[in-house]
């Protein structure tokens, strides 16, 4: 019961598991009620703290509330919501076929690995957001630059993922499918792929959250439409409730492309 | 269950303070040094004034005003510091500072979301900002399905364009603007964009010292916008209101000084910012255009004009949300009628 309100972090199947067992998790109704609960006193706390400060250093929910109707009523949110989105998807599209081949391939051949991977951890230590200027002034003003740099945020983690994905595969299964002389396809069809499933959907969920992350990172640098410029503007104009409007919208789209992921990963890896 | 008794004692708690505070005026932070009032003879008061730019050449007259001592006759120790114009009108509204260089459309931006900021003296007397192209441009209509680079959405740039295109009567949706960064030149010259928008006194002279002829449209010529000038809050005025009479009387001094003297104002720039020395012509030139935007009758005057027009363009157009009263947005009193 407590997946249906609670963003499950672990894997979805235990997660069930462990909250169907009786008492584990506390009363049923302590779990239908966490959320709300939860959520409220956050709004007491933050309601509480914004009457102590002007708007424009701490507006409160009221005023983000209004603020967030306007923005849709006049069309500004779902405008520059639609840009992020589109670069997040590209970006992360990019990013994980990228990622996924060059993961099989290191996991196969260890002279890949000795090649490559000393750059790919590497490339990890170079923060994004140097890199974006420059990345810009390469690819220019559009949209190749900001998927560009959304794909190399969400490389990693998947890369990583699909190289220790491919190596759990157990040794014994293996083996078996090598005495019944599988080709390499029906190997990677039949064994590799449904396999490494499992770990490899926890590295397209943590891939999901941070290609929005990388989206606003390639706005922020130039950009006129996406959720990042729109934090950008609304600063230009002392707006700090449009701010809010804007950070809690990259929320609720990273946290919407996680829990599709999820579900995604409860139809696909079903028994 | 005593955790949450805990909780429920608490947010009554909360709910009253915040009620007490929502009568009252806003709380604000209490740790600015008030400065005492002119010491006769005394100890200085320590201001530090905020530019928003890095140390740059247009700074002339405060470096001079510096190293002439008019700040400290006026019983002043002066440290100049940089930021971004933006970040600089927050720190004014929560007093963590008391005086910035900012332009009458960041101050009404300001003040019609709650910022306490006022305009207390001119420092350009036109707006400094324009839009310039290696294409032939008659007229702002010109500029129609055309792609124009500006900085950001925001800032001088941003609204110097809006207004032009507000006051020529053209739909912002005819241009294609897009954000460059502070690439503008450069963007111009490798025709990345049609045309571009930068202030009055840098760009056109980059790129003609890169050997072209850029046609230039000067906002200013459409739209008597309020530029840059000294902000302070509302807290200083009422409470250090002779602190302000002195920065402004000490500011209008080397303003006066280096309209009259460019090569002195160049020479205080050089003691000032060292790198400046290595390329002295382009320096000079900048120094050059930029007085002309300095000079003018009653020195340190706002126009009441020019911010009944900033502020009707701003609502007009959509940059505020609520009305901003221009008299409230700056005064006068604070400018000597004679510049000593």
């Amino acid at each position: 019961m407590l997946e249906t309100h609670s963003v499950p972090l672990g894997k979805t199947g235990e997660a069930g598991a462990r909250s169907s067992a009786a008492g584990a998790a506390g009363p049923r109704w302590a779990g239908w009620l966490s959320l709300p609960l939860g959520l409220a006193v956050i709004l007491v706390l933050w309601t509480g703290l914004s009457r102590l400060y002007p708007p424009f250093i701490l507006p409160g929910p009221d005023d983000v509330a209004a603020r967030f109707v306007q923005a849709v009523a006049d069309g500004t949110l779902l405008r520059h919501l639609s840009v992020t989105l589109v670069e997040a998807l590209l970006g992360f599209a990019v990013g994980f076929v990228v990622a996924v081949v060059l993961g099989y391939g290191i996991a196969k051949h260890p002279l890949i690995e000795r090649v490559v991977s000393p750059y790919v951890v590497a490339s990890q230590a170079v923060p994004i957001v140097a890199l974006a200027p420059l990345l810009i002034l390469w690819f220019g003003h559009g949209l190749s630059s900001k998927v560009l740099v959304c794909a190399l945020v969400v490389f990693f983690p998947i890369l990583v993922n699909t190289v220790v994905a491919l190596r759990s595969v157990d040794t014994q299964s293996r083996e078996l499918m090598r005495s019944l002389n599988a080709s390499a396809w029906q190997t990677f069809s039949k064994l590799e792929l449904p396999a490494s499933l499992p770990i490899l959907f926890g590295g397209v969920r943590m891939g999901v959250t941070l290609c929005v992350i990388g989206a606003v990172v390639g706005e922020f640098v130039g950009a006129d439409t996406g959720l990042g410029a729109l934090v950008n503007l609304a600063r230009g104009m002392f707006d700090t409730a449009l701010m809010f409007v804007a950070l809690f919208t990259l929320i609720a789209l990273a946290m919407s492309l996680y829990l599709l992921v999820t579900a995604l990963e409860r139809v696909v890896t079903r028994p | 269950m005593l955790r949450w008794r805990l909780l429920l004692l608490l947010v009554p708690m909360i709910l009253l303070a915040g009620c007490a505070q929502a009568g009252g005026t806003p709380a604000q932070p209490n740790t600015a040094s008030a400065p005492a009032p002119a010491a006769t003879g005394g100890a200085l008061t320590k201001v530090t004034l905020y530019m928003g730019y890095i140390p740059n050449v247009q700074f002339a007259p405060f470096y001079l005003a510096q190293q002439k001592g008019y700040y400290r006759d006026e019983g002043i120790d002066l440290t100049l510091d940089y930021g971004m114009e933006n970040d600089l009108m927050q720190l004014l509204a929560t007093d963590k500072a008391q005086f910035a260089i900012g332009s009458g459309d960041q101050v009404i931006l300001g003040r019609s979301q709650g910022l306490p900021l006022v305009y207390v003296m001119s420092w350009y007397r036109k707006y400094p900002v324009a839009i310039f192209s290696l294409q032939p441009l008659g007229s702002p209509k010109d500029l129609k399905g055309k792609t124009v680079g500006v900085p950001g959405l925001f800032g001088a740039t941003y609204i110097g364009l809006r207004g032009l295109l507000y006051a020529t009567g053209i739909d912002p949706k005819d241009v294609n603007l897009q954000s460059i960064g502070f690439t503008q030149a450069e963007s111009v010259l490798a025709k990345k964009v049609d045309a571009a928008v930068g202030y009055s006194t840098n760009e056109p002279l980059q790129i003609r010292r890169a050997g072209q002829s850029p046609s230039v449209i000067e906002v200013s010529d459409y739209i008597n916008l309020v530029a840059n000038g000294l902000v302070t809050n509302e807290k200083t005025i009422k409470e250090n209101p002779d602190l302000i009479k002195r920065m402004v009387r000490a500011t209008l001094r080397g303003i006066r000084d280096s309209t009259y003297d460019t090569e002195g104002a160049f020479g205080a720039v050089v003691q000032a910012i060292p790198e400046t020395a290595k390329t002295p012509d382009t320096q000079k030139a900048v120094l050059d255009a930029s007085t002309a935007f300095w000079r003018g009758d009653s020195l340190g005057q706002s126009d009441p004009k020019a911010w009944e027009t900033s502020a009707r363009f701003m609502q007009d157009a959509g940059l505020i949300q609520k009305p901003v009263d221009p008299k409230t947005a700056y005064t006068n009193d604070f400018v000597p009628a004679q510049i000593p």
